[in-house]
């Protein structure tokens, strides 16, 4: 079931069309990542969901509720801010007990509730302490038990963990997942950071310039990239464009000194341009038996990253293959000519949408 | 400590405590030095030093001053009319804090802010006899209020038109503090109440209020000080018939009475401390639950 959709949803601020015409559905119970780069959206998305921003123009439901005239104060959702906005003048406590003693509820449920929440979020014995006095960490924990407590159809959470150093991030993101599994609440999380949504999300929707570019699980993202765009924004990837020409059931797509083979049912049907995504661990350095597809290159740069290590790859043409193989013997010296092999399932066929801007 | 002091040293660096009396010596020079001096004179005139009745040094003249019930009615009525005053202050300020705080348009504010201020372009004799001309039983205010049938209200020679003349001279100090504090919530703060199910009027109360009040006290002790200590426009819009203690003592020094003139100045001093002092109590107060 659909906890909240959004169709052809806009958003306009004066002459910008920030949000250009979302689709979206988010089941219920789901972690759903909104992925993009500052600027594409995804921002503006939650807030109108969450009703601190009006859509110009389509429909949001929510639990098959028309929410979009629905002000803040009375939707099923609520809101992690970025910069948390923990109430300075009020205790661990009463920041979490806030949305409760607005509904009234009778002073004992309210601290019953409180508690569970602080053990939720592991922060139980700390109801008296300033929010002032509490690390980045805490912070953000009575942040999202906050909202939490109110045990709100979904919860919206904006780059919570974007000021956070990274290994608190690492820490608080399998905390946020545990908390997601455990109350079932629908999650709906912005992000600019890659690898967290693919590390959190059941699905997510990767935006661009005001619209989704692709929606799907992480590991559907990561292989079977929809766009140019998606393909270099998830992960690394080398893009590889050209006319396919077709024969014996092989495809064959060829970018200058780069020609590369797939089934032909991989790529388009028709003659036109297709654009490939070649991940660079699909890419196999000095194979041990012949491949697919071969090319000559010399190393570049090599980038040593603990498990596995990345290659900048010359080829004939001047341009940069990057590969990335298992540390398991010593790193290639620069300047070392290869020969680099890949399958003929390696590379998968995307749409190219505006020519993928360089994300590295 | 001492590696630091071995260090070859530029030689014309002054000491930390030479740089901390420089920055400091002019204020010095020209508040506390004057202030301590007129403090020590006071006293000393108060204990009838520069005796005008014949009754010698001593505490005749505060025994007088403190014994009579008509001098209590003063310090009372002149604190019920600066607390008057800067209550009102307030309550009007902080709504204009409020949408100067949302005002964009770079002309209106420059429009917004030279209204706010235009009383302090006036010099208080023009702009007392401003208000007495509009206030007045024939003025323009009860004129108006006449085609409607209504009136005349009294508003000069009594307390209404001292506090109208003094609120309105005092706003801007009021403004300034709580716009300058407003400008230092940043309104995520009511976007999370907001979300959290608050309606306006409890986003006020819970939030904004207690985040914004340290700039509402600064701004009371300000209106508070300059109200009970203002002397003309209490003179002029109260003709007489508002009797306060600046106005006591103004009087008290054109009779040559030194002695009971410093006694009623330092109970204005004194009147004026308590009432911050408490003030400064609630600051402290509500500072120690934000902490931020």
């Amino acid at each position: 079931m659909a906890d909240v959709v959004l169709k052809a949803v806009e958003k306009v601020f004066g002459s910008e069309r920030v949000v250009k015409s979302i689709d979206l559905s988010v089941n219920q119970g789901e972690f759903f990542s909104l992925l993009g780069p500052s600027g594409c959206g995804k921002t503006t998305t939650l807030r109108m969901i969450a009703g601190l921003e009006t859509p110009t123009s389509g429909d949001l439901l929510i639990r098959g509720e028309r929410m979009n005239d629905v002000p803040i104060n009375r939707r099923p959702t609520n809101l992690v801010f970025q910069k948390l906005a923990l109430f300075p003048h009020l205790d661990v406590f009463d920041n979490i007990a806030f949305g409760l003693k607005l509904k009234g509820l009778p002073r004992p449920e309210i601290a019953r509730r409180v508690d569970d929440m602080l053990d939720v979020v592991s922060l139980a014995g700390f109801e008296r302490r300033r929010v002032t006095e509490l690390s980045g960490g805490q912070q953000q924990r009575v942040a999202i038990a906050r909202a939490l407590v109110n045990a709100p159809a979904v919860l919206l959470l904006d780059e919570p963990l974007g000021a956070l150093d990274l290994k608190l991030q690492l820490r608080l993101q399998r905390e946020l997942k545990r908390i997601q599994r455990s109350t079932g609440t629908t999650f709906i999380y912005v992000t600019h950071n890659q690898a967290e949504a693919l590390t959190l999300s059941d699905r997510l929707a990767v935006m661009n310039e005001g619209r989704v570019e692709q929606i799907g699980s992480p590991a559907d993202m990561y292989l079977h990239s929809a766009t140019s765009f998606v393909a270099s924004f998830i992960g690394r990837t080398n893009l590889i464009a050209g006319e396919a020409t077709f024969a014996g059931g092989e495809a064959r797509v060829t970018d200058g000194a780069l020609s590369v083979v797939l089934d032909d049912a991989d790529a388009p049907a028709d003659n036109g341009r297709t654009v490939l995504s070649l991940r660079p661990e699909r890419i196999v350095i000095a194979p041990k038996t012949p491949m697919a597809n071969g090319i000559d290159a010399t190393v570049a740069e090599v980038e040593f990253l603990g498990a596995t290590v990345l290659y900048r790859m010359r080829i004939a043409d001047g341009r940069i293959l990057f590969v990335q193989a298992l540390a398991d013997t010593p790193p290639l010296a620069e300047g070392t000519a290869v020969r680099l092999g890949w399958g003929k399932d390696a590379a998968v066929s995307i749409r190219s949408t505006t020519v993928a801007e360089d994300v590295e | 400590m001492s590696a630091v002091a071995a260090a070859p040293a530029s030689g014309r660096r002054l000491s930390r405590g030479a740089r901390l009396g420089l920055l400091l010596g002019p204020g010095f020079i020209c508040v506390v030095l004057p202030f301590v001096a007129a403090m020590a004179l006071l006293g000393a005139y108060s204990l009838n030093l520069r005796d005008t009745t014949g009754a010698g040094l001593g505490l005749s003249v505060w025994s007088q001053f403190l014994g009579d019930p008509f001098n209590w009615r003063v310090i009372w009525s002149s604190v019920q009319l600066a607390a008057l005053s800067t209550v009102i202050t307030i309550l009007i300020a902080y709504p204009t804090a409020a949408a100067l705080l949302r005002v964009r348009n770079r002309f209106y504010l420059v429009v917004a802010y030279v209204a706010l201020f235009s009383p302090l372009l006036v010099s208080v004799i023009s702009r007392s006899y401003g208000w007495l001309l509009l206030l007045s039983d024939t003025g323009f205010v009860n004129q108006t209020f006449g085609l409607f049938g209504l009136g005349p209200y009294r508003m000069v020679f009594n307390e209404t038109g001292v506090i109208i003349a003094l609120v309105h001279v005092l706003l801007p100090y009021a403004v300034l503090p709580i716009l300058n504090i407003m400008t230092q919530v940043p309104p995520v703060y009511r976007e999370a109440a907001l979300d959290l199910g608050a309606s306006g009027w409890t986003v006020f109360r819970q939030v904004t209020l207690p985040l914004t009040l340290p700039g509402v006290i600064v701004a009371a002790e300000i209106i508070f000080a300059l109200s009970i200590s203002a002397f003309v426009t209490p003179s002029l819009l109260g003709g007489g018939r508002v009797l306060t203690l600046s106005r006591m003592l103004y009087d008290n020094i054109g009779l040559i009475e030194w002695g009971m003139a410093a006694v009623q100045a330092i109970v204005l001093l004194t009147t004026a401390l308590a009432v911050l002092f408490v003030l400064e109590r609630v600051n402290r107060a509500t500072h120690a639950a934000r902490q931020d």
